[in-house]
């Protein structure tokens, strides 16, 4: 199990409210899909699901389990990972070392070097496998952050703005990637921007804007929505 | 780790040559830059590895140092182990508060409390704790005897020295080994991404308070060295000011690089020690030094260390020159301890040698890649040279 509840949840900088009472639910097998356009609060929604940023006010509850007070490093071992919008790998470490780290930390560290010869299978980044992660590309670099996170054996993952960078062909594998995640158990929170990404790859969608969910539903129903259409998702 | 074996070798040699050519006034002046290179090498973990910075490691010496000094008036050999755990609580307890501080705020917290120790604490008389003598400096000095071990005791200068090389050629070994271990990635992991570190189920606290910890136990053994050498030490020896030249001439040698233990200890005391021997109205000026070397960091940012590795690089890959140049310092060390040449000669001698071997190494590299043999008829054309293979990875890289 991997379920994410997040309720009521109110973040204020200063005067500014960039979280103005936010739920969300997310369900293990299921791929749910926030989106909005920037400074909408998605990543800052995802730095309080995560324990970097405590919200005013609301509640998260992961598996059940209210986690709202609990920093990142707890929250982890609860089966919570994520990737970052602003790439956050360990940049002088390989792209093996990396998702050493991860498994390193995670709940079967014994276990922790055939766990990352798999996912270097799993995502294609055997031969990059020895690189710096700093000398590695954008698009590649998101997909070895995403491996990180899997090295934790996640049963919650949140996902920022990981296709940004990747071509065709490589989104297409990344969706893939995606709905075998979900297909394996678990609960999986995308923030992206490719439209058709998230429209193939959803089963349910929140639309997200000045801090505010203003729609939710699966993409189809989503898709229809006139508001989002006008505003976020552009004509159809 | 094949390099930082001969890196360790060359430490303990160089400590060996020392000691049979310098006579016992001149070990005495040269022999702490072993000792203060232990204290330099604590910098590696903490701020190469984890990014952390520390302005009290002299302090944490100072620590080391009264610990040996008090609890092994005969050189009682396990007290060396005590100087490491006492120096490491100390580091841990510094990381508790310091949790929250980076960059200028944390240099500023750890200089507090370097100028706790060394205002208050180090100035303490006498006191009692649950029934317990506590002494520190007693408000003067503290006698520092050399380590016993089954008997044999190291008590001369020169001994004294070797015994430090040796301790800073295994710690070198250990931190070389420790960048390759599952903590070593960790403590990588933390500087370059504490958010990421953190969201992965990493404790911040725990990675932080190891790593001063352990930082603050090698800087505890390099004060407990540096004392034997000094054979009696006082607080004003491990004040905040008196470290600071240390952590610069660190930060120039590159806080990364594991040799940085034996390249501080060298520049701090071998340029001030050769200049005032060669030119005794230099004596102020030579002060100067370090400050004028951080004057010029600016053009080697990542520290001077890991630049010497790699302009010296040719010559230890090629046997020829190295070998040349061993044979060459063989016989210049033996015209040395047979008193036909002094120590001038021989210094001299081996940094125009070893100068003119570079070169000779680096034009053989040079016409190898320029000779005409094409890359992919070398081991066909020619035999194959134990150091084609990095040759070729460099080349790659270049292009």
């Amino acid at each position: 199990m991997g379920s994410l509840e997040v309720s009521e949840v109110t973040v204020s900088f200063g005067g500014h409210r960039a979280l103005d009472g936010v739920g969300l639910t997310a369900e293990p097998g299921r791929v749910t899909g926030l989106i909005g356009p920037n400074g909408a609060g998605k990543s800052t929604l995802f730095d309080v699901v995560s324990g970097l940023r405590r919200p005013s006010s609301g509640r998260v509850v992961l598996d059940g389990r209210d986690v709202t007070r609990m920093g990142p490093t707890r929250r982890s071992r609860h089966g919570l990972a994520r990737t970052f919008q602003r790439l956050e790998l360990f940049g002088r470490l390989t792209v093996r070392d990396n998702l050493l780290v991860a498994a390193e930390l995670g709940p079967d560290r014994r276990l922790a070097g055939h766990a990352v010869t798999r996912i270097l299978e799993r995502l294609g980044l055997h031969e990059v496998a020895d690189t710096p992660a700093d000398e590695l590309s954008t698009g590649v670099a998101r997909l070895v952050e995403v491996g990180r996170a899997l090295a934790v054996r996640p049963k919650l993952l949140l996902l920022d703005e990981p296709a940004a960078g990747q071509d065709g062909e490589e989104t297409e594998r990344f969706a893939a990637l995606l709905r075998s995640l979900a297909d394996d158990g678990t609960a999986v929170v995308l923030v992206e921007h490719d439209m058709s990404l998230v429209m193939s790859v959803c089963d349910h969608l929140y639309v997200l804007d000045l801090g505010k969910i203003i729609a939710s539903g699966p993409p189809e129903e989503v898709r229809r929505d006139e508001t989002v259409l006008a505003a976020y998702l552009g004509e159809s | 780790m094949r390099g930082t074996f001969v890196f360790a070798g060359a430490i303990v040699f160089f400590a060996v040559v020392l000691a049979t050519v310098l006579d016992e006034v001149d070990v005495i002046s040269y022999g702490p830059m072993f000792a203060l290179g232990m204290v330099a090498l604590s910098f590696v973990p903490l701020s190469g590895f984890a990014g952390q910075i520390s302005l009290c490691q002299l302090s944490m010496a100072g620590i080391g140092a009264v610990v040996w000094g008090q609890l092994a008036p005969d050189g009682q050999p396990w007290a060396l182990v005590a100087a490491f755990a006492v120096s490491a609580l100390a580091g841990a307890l510094i990381a508790v508060p310091a949790l929250r501080l980076s960059g200028v705020y944390l240099a500023l917290a750890t200089a507090a409390f370097a100028v706790v120790l060394d205002r208050w604490i180090f100035t303490l008389p006498s006191f009692e704790v649950f029934g317990v003598d506590v002494s520190v400096f007693n408000q003067g000095s503290v006698e520092m005897a050399g380590p016993d071990f089954f008997g044999f005791r190291l008590d001369e200068p020169a001994e004294l020295m070797v015994f430090a090389a040796v301790c800073l050629a295994l710690g070198s070994l250990g931190v070389a080994a420790l960048r390759l271990s599952r903590f070593g990635r960790r403590l990588i992991a933390l500087r370059d991404s504490e958010a990421a570190y953190a969201t992965l189920g990493g404790s911040l606290l725990v990675a932080r308070a190891l790593v001063f910890a352990l930082s603050a136990g090698i800087a505890g053994l390099g004060g407990v060295l540096y004392g034997m050498q000094l054979q009696s030490v006082t607080a004003e020896q491990f004040t905040f000011v008196a470290g600071l030249p240390v952590f610069l001439i660190a930060v120039i040698g590159g806080l990364g690089a594991v040799g940085n233990g034996l390249f501080t200890g060298t520049a701090y005391l071998g340029p001030v020690h050769l200049l005032n021997a060669v030119a005794p109205w230099s004596h102020n000026i030579v002060q100067l030094l370090p400050a004028l070397a951080g004057l010029g960091f600016a053009r080697h940012p990542e520290g001077i260390v890991p630049g010497m590795r790699h302009g010296w690089e040719p010559l230890a890959r090629d046997r020829a020159a190295l070998s040349a140049l061993l044979g060459g310092f063989a016989v210049l060390w033996s015209l040395r301890i047979g008193d036909v040449v002094g120590n001038a000669v021989l210094l001299l001698g081996t940094v125009v040698l070893a100068l003119a071997l570079r070169a000779w190494a680096r034009s053989r590299e040079a016409a190898d890649v320029g000779s005409g043999i094409p890359v992919e008829w070398w081991g066909v054309r020619r035999p194959w040279r134990a150091e084609d293979e990095e040759v070729l990875a460099r080349g790659i890289t270049r292009g």
